[in-house]
């Protein structure tokens, strides 16, 4: 039992990881009508800056953690003005903006395969305690602590200010027709950068704290991120912030008991046949709502 | 379909040719153009497996550079193309046929297991003389066309079965667990090994957990490792993924043993592993302090050309690369794909560049002699062990 309450708390550590990339793997196909595939790269790259500069600067943990989403949602922003407002501009619909995320997803990744080289790293030690907190007889290391209250600060901050604010208002209307956004006097295009902005801020969030979880830096900590978040995203549905926690935190768990109960070799099938599952049956997952379009 | 813009274009061809620099397949001539001869070698330099793929390919191009300087070959020099597999088999089967309808002389391949499996009929198929430089996979060798001077650390009484030997006789071991790299069968087939050696010796093998090459997250694994308190734990696994889990074992309070392949001997993975490794042991197939002087000869030239001693992946590298040369000089010049394949079965003994001499039985290289056991210490240095 006491195994399996361990278990537990790990998967909910790695679910939250998964739930805080989904909310800005959703945020921007909701409203940007984008399946950014890049997203993944976009995660890498908040923890470059954040491993560089702890590594090189030696800069404490909590600094690098902001360069690092700051970093990556410059990404964002500059993915948005040179790849996706151009395709916005032209129509070129969903096809378009899939085969550009695929080409920033590329670049992104041999960048950081020539920045950080080929040797797996890690966030040097001491950056972030390691040794894990006695509660009431488990092991819960201070990176899984860091890890929910991400998860609760992003959910909380974005619930509010998609819900309360003027401007949340506007990011959910441009999500259905950019121009009505215009007639309430805010400029769609504003509204498109900061979305990208935001969600790949987030994602690059849940990069560092990824690094830091795992102990490991790689070019390809992020591409596991991305494979999970999609599968939240469809399963809590698309742009529903308490799906993908849900949805994520789940996966993170289903796994956790998958690899301690069954076999590792069956973690990533019960994930994809979930997924699978609810494209068949709910296609508009947990929480989202069935569009029903008429000839 | 609409145009995309010029910035669209522009991105779409950034990433074609970022990607295709990546994956540059060969490019080569005949086998031999004038008194060049040329060699492929299929070999991961990006992807997940990169920091043991990019030192094997600079040990080959320190052995080239050493072959070519020298005139080993007379008057005929090495010109060795290297394809970026990225650690993908079907890239690296892909790669290796290119080499074989471009005409080169001969191929390095097979730095992992997973690229190896099918290079064996494909070799026989193209009857195209190849060199195996590190997969484990057991069973590749297979004479006049595959041959791997490396030697194998699962072979029975070999570095596995040393190690294991020597923990259980020191460390009072009466339990273990092994953990693998599920979807690599050279690393399976070690911890075949390493299991038989530690259950032939009394030792309770408690559990083989699996993991697999694209995982990072060991969190599960160790909490399972710990939970059962093992006296021992054997990592089959890359080095860095060894590190990650040992590390995480020592956060979790786990005062155990911790034996490793020797992937976990090269400098890189003290960067994962750090102060946690202290104590880990493992085979030390080449070591660069060595005093051979095949040693210092290799360490020198890999230095002066790369910046950085070289580790036992680079040790790799150039030993497949002198082996063939050897193989080049017993066939005579303007030599064929088949007097190279008949010149490299006559190849009886070969000198590592660790100093030791292998008998090649069977085109696989076999050594007697007792493997050297290191540990690491607390402050990144290694020591013998015990």
């Amino acid at each position: 039992m006491e195994l399996l309450l361990q278990q537990l708390i790990n998967g909910l550590s790695l679910g939250s990881l998964y739930a805080i990339f989904a909310i800005g793997f959703g945020l921007v196909f909701a409203n940007m009508g984008i399946l950014n595939v890049a997203q993944g790269s976009v995660a890498t790259w908040g923890m470059i800056p954040a491993y560089l500069l702890t590594y090189y600067a030696h800069l404490p943990f909590w600094l690098a953690l902001i360069a690092g989403v700051v970093g990556a949602g410059i990404i964002g922003l500059i993915a948005e003005w040179l790849a996706f407002k151009p395709l916005r501009d032209r129509n070129a619909g969903m096809l378009g903006s899939i085969i550009v995320a695929v080409g920033i997803w590329i670049i992104l990744l041999n960048l950081a395969e020539l920045v950080l080289g080929p040797n797996p790293t890690a966030m040097p030690e001491g950056t972030f305690p390691s040794a894990p907190l006695d509660v009431l007889g488990f092991q819960i290391p201070p990176v899984f602590i860091l890890n929910w209250l991400a998860l609760a600060v992003v959910v909380v901050g974005l619930s509010v200010f998609l819900a309360k604010t003027r401007f949340g208002a506007a990011i959910r209307a441009v999500g259905f027709k950019p121009e009505a956004v215009s007639i309430v006097g805010v400029d769609p295009r504003v509204v498109f950068s900061v979305i990208a902005f935001m969600a790949a801020a987030i994602a690059g969030l849940a990069g560092v704290l990824t690094a830091v979880s795992t102990n490991n830096v790689s070019p390809i900590t992020g591409e596991g991120l991305m494979l999970k978040g999609f599968a939240a995203v469809v399963i809590g549905g698309f742009g529903n912030i308490r799906g993908a926690v849900i949805a994520g935190i789940g996966i993170g768990v289903l796994e956790a008991l998958t690899m301690q109960y069954l076999s590792s070799t069956f973690r990533d099938a019960i994930t994809f046949g979930l997924l699978l599952l609810f494209l068949l049956v709910r296609p508009q997952g947990i929480f989202g709502e069935l569009k029903v379009s008429r000839a | 379909m609409k145009p995309f813009r010029i910035a669209t274009v522009a991105v779409a061809a950034s990433a074609l040719l970022l990607a295709g620099c990546a994956g540059a397949g060969p490019d080569t001539g005949g086998e031999t153009t004038g008194n060049v001869i040329k060699i492929g070698m299929v070999n991961p330099m990006t992807g997940s497996v990169a920091w043991a793929g990019v030192p094997i390919a600079q040990g080959a191009q320190t052995a080239v550079k050493e072959i070519n300087d020298s005139g080993f070959l007379g008057d005929a020099t090495i010109e060795l193309t290297i394809s970026d597999s990225e650690g993908d088999p079907a890239k690296a089967i892909s790669q290796y046929k290119g080499f074989d309808s471009d005409g080169v002389l001969g191929v390095i391949c097979c730095s992992i297991s997973s690229e190896a499996g099918s290079f064996a009929q494909l070799a026989a198929t193209a009857q195209l003389p190849t060199v195996a430089n590190g997969a484990t996979l057991a069973g590749l060798n297979a004479p006049p066309y595959i041959y791997r001077p490396l030697v194998l650390p699962a072979d029975p009484g070999g570095m596995y079965s040393q190690v294991a030997e020597a923990v259980v006789a020191e460390a009072d071991v009466t339990t273990a667990v092994v953990v693998e790299t599920a979807d690599n069968e050279g690393n399976v087939a070690d911890a075949n090994q390493w299991i038989a050696d530690l259950t032939s010796k009394g030792v309770d093998v408690l559990q083989t957990i699996d993991t697999f090459q694209a995982d990072t997250d060991f969190t599960v694994a160790v909490t399972n490792i710990v939970s059962l308190d093992p006296d021992l734990v054997v990592f089959s696994t890359q080095g860095p993924k060894s590190a990650t889990m040992i590390k995480g074992l020592r956060d979790r309070g786990f005062t155990g043993l911790t034996a490793s392949s020797y992937g976990v001997a090269v400098p890189s993975v003290w960067e994962v592993g750090g102060s946690s490794l202290e104590g880990t042991i493992f085979p030390l197939p080449f070591s660069p302090i060595s005093d051979s002087e095949r040693t210092k000869t290799f360490v020198a030239d890999y230095q002066a050309q790369w910046g950085v001693e070289p580790d036992l992946y680079g040790a790799q590298g150039y030993n497949a690369m002198w082996f063939l040369a050897e193989g080049i000089k017993a066939a005579g010049p303007g030599a064929d794909r088949e007097a190279l394949a008949q010149a490299l079965a006559g190849l009886t003994e070969f000198e590592l560049a660790s100093g030791n001499v292998v008998k090649m039985v069977d085109g696989q290289a076999k050594l007697a002699d007792k493997v050297i056991i290191a540990q690491w210490n607390a402050d990144g240095t290694q020591s013998l062990w015990p």
